[in-house]
C-alpha cells in the first residue's frame, strides 16, 4: 500500500490496540538518544559553563555598546529604523530555522542562548578584536594592496566561525542531554549565525551611515542595510550551520559517535564558503559587473552545501519521529499515513495535505500540526492528561478533514 | 503526581554529586568552559598583543606618492611608515584605491579620509566638527585658518590639543569630493617635522579620475 492509499484509511481512536513491547523500547530509545521533550535549565550555577557563558556574552554586550555610542549618536534615526528592519528580518529567519526543526525541536530558550551567543559575545568580544589585529598583521607582513584585496577574506572565515562555533560547546555543556544530534548541532549552529548575521549587520549600518561625513545617513545606511540582507541571505546563517555540525561531528555525543575526517571536512567548508563569500571583491578584479554574478554564484554554492547538510542530518530525527509515534499507530490512535507525513519530508507531507482536494488542505495542515504538538507530548512522561487531549484533537480534527 | 514525580527526577537529575564538585562547581563542565575562556583570551587579547609587537614596515620610498579614492594623490614624507591606504601604483586587485589612508613617524601621524561632499571646505569642516562632538571625538579649539594646496585646491585647517598631543584637522573639497586630513603630533614637535607635515598637506591634489 502506497504513502497516499495509506494516509487515506481511516484510524479508529475509538479501538485501543495494545502496543508491542519492542516499539515502546524504540520509542524510549528514541527519546533517550534524542533528549526530545527534555527541559532546558537556564540557570545553572554549579556549571561552569553557565559563568562562560554569560560573562562573555555581557562582556560583548558592553563592547557592542560601546561600539554603537562612538558611532551612532549623530546618526540614531537611521540606526533605529535599520534595527527595527534588522528585528524583522531576524524574525523570518527565526521563523524558518524553527520551522526546520520539526521534528524533535530543541527548546526556545536553548536557541535564545545560541542567538544570544552569536549576537553579542561572538562577534564583539571574540572577532573584531582579532580581526582588526590579524588585519594589522596582515599589512605588516604583506603590504597594504594586499590586504585591500585579500585580508576579508583570509581572517573573517577563521575568527568569525570560530567565534560563533565556539558557543556551541558552551551550549553543549549547558545542554549534555538535549544536544546530542548532528541536527541539534546544525539548527543551534543556525541561530548562532542569525544573531551574529543580525548585530554585524546593524553594525555595518551604524559605520557606514557615518561615511561621507555623515551627510547622507539614510540613503548610506539603507543601501548597506538592503545589499547585506540580500546577500546574507545564504551568510552566516549557513555557514554556522554546517561548521557546528561539523564541530558536534569531531567533538563526538553518546548519540553521535565521533567522526573525525567528516567533521573536519564541514568545517573547512563553512570557512571556504565564508572566505568565498568574502573575496568576491578580489574575485571580480576591476571588473565591476562581475562582482554580482560571482556573489550569486558563491551564495548558490552555499546553498546546495547548507541543504545537503541539512538532508544528511535530519535523517536521524525523522526516525526519531517515527519511533516515538509508532506506538500510536500500533494503538490505532494514529493512521499510518498520518505518520508517513510526519516524519517524512516536505514533498510527503505536501501529498499528505493535497490529498484530500484543495478545500481540505488547511485541515490536513492542521491535523499534521495536531500530529507533531501529539509527538511532543508522547516523549513527556509528565504530560500525560495533554496526551490524552492530543490525541482526542487529533481524532476531532481528522473528523472534520474526512467530512 | 506524574508530574511532580518526573519534576523531582528532573531536579534530582541535575543536582551534581558532591565528590564530583570543585570549588562548588560541576568538574566535568570544567574543560570545555575553560577550552572556551582560553580562545576568548587568545582572540582578544594575545592576539592584539602580537600584533602591538610586530612593526609596520612599508615605508614611503622617495619621489613616492599615494592614491586615495577618487583620484586624490599626496606625497608624504620620505621615510614615514604607512599603516593605512595604499601607494600610487600598487592599486588593489578591485583596481580602486581605498578612501582612507595614514602614514606615521615616531609619534606623529597623518590620516586621511576622503567622501563625497558637495559644499565648501567651510561647510565640510562644520558637519565634521559636529561629528567629533556627537562622537566626544577631539573638539578643535582654534578658528580655523583658510589653506591653499601647492595645486590650487582650497582648504581650512583648525587646531585642537588633548592631554597626550597637538593635532590639526584640515579639510578640503575638490570637484564634489571632501577630504579630511587629521595631523597628531607631540606637544614638543620640532620645526622640520612640522615643515614635513605641511608640505605634505600641500601636496595634495586631484588626479582627475571621475568620482
Amino acid at each position: 500500500m502506497n504513502v497516499f492509499a495509506r494516509a487515506l484509511r481511516p484510524a479508529r481512536p475509538d479501538t485501543v490496540a495494545p502496543v508491542p513491547d519492542h516499539l515502546e523500547r524504540a520509542k524510549a530509545a528514541a527519546i533517550e538518544r534524542s533528549g526530545w521533550g527534555l527541559r532546558f535549565d537556564a540557570f545553572q550555577p554549579r556549571n561552569a559553563a553557565f559563568w562562560v557563558f554569560w560573562v562573555l556574552v555581557l562582556a560583548g554586550a558592553w563592547t557592542a555598546f560601546g561600539q554603537f555610542r562612538t558611532v551612532a549618536a549623530p546618526i540614531a534615526p537611521t540606526i533605529a529604523v535599520g534595527g527595527f528592519v534588522l528585528a524583522l528580518y531576524g524574525a523570518l529567519f527565526w521563523w524558518v530555522t524553527r520551522t526546520m526543526d520539526r521534528y524533535s525541536t530543541l527548546p526556545a530558550a536553548l536557541v535564545v542562548h545560541a542567538f544570544v551567543w552569536g549576537g553579542f559575545a561572538a562577534p564583539f568580544f571574540f572577532a573584531l578584536p582579532a580581526n582588526d589585529a590579524i588585519i594589522d598583521l596582515y599589512g605588516k607582513v604583506f603590504g597594504q594592496s594586499w590586504v585591500a584585496s585579500w585580508a576579508p577574506g583570509l581572517t573573517a572565515p577563521f575568527t568569525e566561525e570560530l567565534a560563533k562555533g565556539i558557543g556551541l560547546v558552551l551550549l553543549i555543556t549547558l545542554a549534555r542531554r538535549i544536544v546530542r544530534t548532528a541536527f541539534d548541532a546544525f539548527i543551534l549552529g543556525a541561530f548562532l549565525g542569525l544573531g551574529f548575521q543580525v548585530l554585524e549587520d546593524l553594525l555595518y549600518v551604524a559605520q557606514t551611515a557615518g561615511g561621507d561625513f555623515g551627510t547622507d545617513p539614510w540613503g548610506a545606511g539603507l543601501r548597506i542595510l538592503v545589499l547585506r540582507m540580500t546577500t546574507g541571505a545564504v551568510g552566516h546563517i549557513a555557514y554556522s550551520a554546517i561548521f557546528a555540525t561539523g564541530l558536534l561531528l569531531l567533538i563526538g555525543t553518546p548519540a553521535q559517535p565521533r567522526r573525525i575526517g567528516r567533521g573536519i571536512l564541514l568545517v573547512l567548508t563553512a570557512m571556504v564558503l565564508h572566505g568565498l563569500f568574502d573575496s568576491v571583491g578580489g574575485f571580480a578584479g576591476p571588473h565591476a559587473g562581475l562582482v554580482f554574478p560571482i556573489l550569486l554564484l558563491v551564495t548558490a554554492i552555499a546553498l546546495v552545501c547548507v541543504l545537503l547538510v541539512f538532508h544528511a542530518t535530519v535523517r536521524n530525527e525523522r526516525d526519531d519521529m517515527r519511533a516515538v509515534l509508532a506506538p500510536e499507530v500500533a494503538s490505532g490512535v494514529l493512521a499510518p499515513g498520518e505518520l508517513d507525513a510526519v516524519s517524512g519530508d516536505g514533498r510527503a507531507r505536501r501529498r499528505f495535505v493535497a490529498a484530500r482536494g484543495r478545500r481540505r488542505r488547511g485541515l490536513r495542515r492542521a491535523l499534521l500540526q495536531a500530529v507533531r504538538e501529539l509527538a511532543d507530548d508522547a516523549v513527556r512522561p509528565d504530560r500525560a492528561a495533554e496526551l490524552e487531549h492530543a490525541r482526542a484533537e487529533v481524532a476531532r480534527i481528522r473528523a472534520r478533514s474526512h467530512r | 503526581m506524574t508530574t511532580t514525580t518526573s519534576t523531582t527526577a528532573h531536579h534530582l537529575h541535575r543536582r551534581v554529586p558532591a565528590d564530583r564538585r570543585w570549588l562548588g562547581l560541576d568538574r566535568r563542565t570544567l574543560l570545555p568552559a575553560g577550552i572556551v575562556l582560553a580562545v576568548a583570551a587568545v582572540m582578544h587579547w594575545v592576539v592584539p598583543w602580537v600584533d602591538t609587537l610586530v612593526p609596520y614596515r612599508e615605508r614611503i620610498e622617495a619621489g613616492q606618492t599615494m592614491t586615495l579614492d577618487p583620484g586624490i594623490r599626496f606625497a608624504p614624507p620620505t621615510g614615514w611608515g604607512i599603516t593605512d591606504g595604499v601607494v600610487t601604483g600598487d592599486t588593489p586587485a578591485s583596481g580602486r584605491y581605498p578612501d582612507r589612508a595614514a602614514v606615521f613617524s615616531g609619534q606623529s601621524s597623518m590620516s586621511f579620509t576622503t567622501g563625497a561632499f558637495d559644499g565648501t571646505p567651510r561647510a565640510l569642516l562644520r558637519q565634521v566638527r559636529v561629528q567629533n562632538e556627537n562622537r566626544q571625538a577631539f573638539a578643535l579649539r582654534s578658528e580655523a585658518t583658510p589653506i591653499t594646496t601647492a595645486s590650487g585646491i582650497r582648504g581650512l585647517i583648525s587646531e585642537f590639543r588633548d592631554t597626550t598631543s597637538d593635532g590639526a584637522i584640515a579639510v578640503f573639497t575638490v570637484d564634489g569630493t571632501g577630504i579630511e586630513v587629521v595631523v597628531r603630533t607631540p606637544s614638543d614637535t620640532s620645526t622640520p617635522r612640522a615643515t614635513e607635515i605641511g608640505q605634505t598637506l600641500s601636496s595634495i591634489t586631484e588626479t582627475g579620475a571621475a568620482r
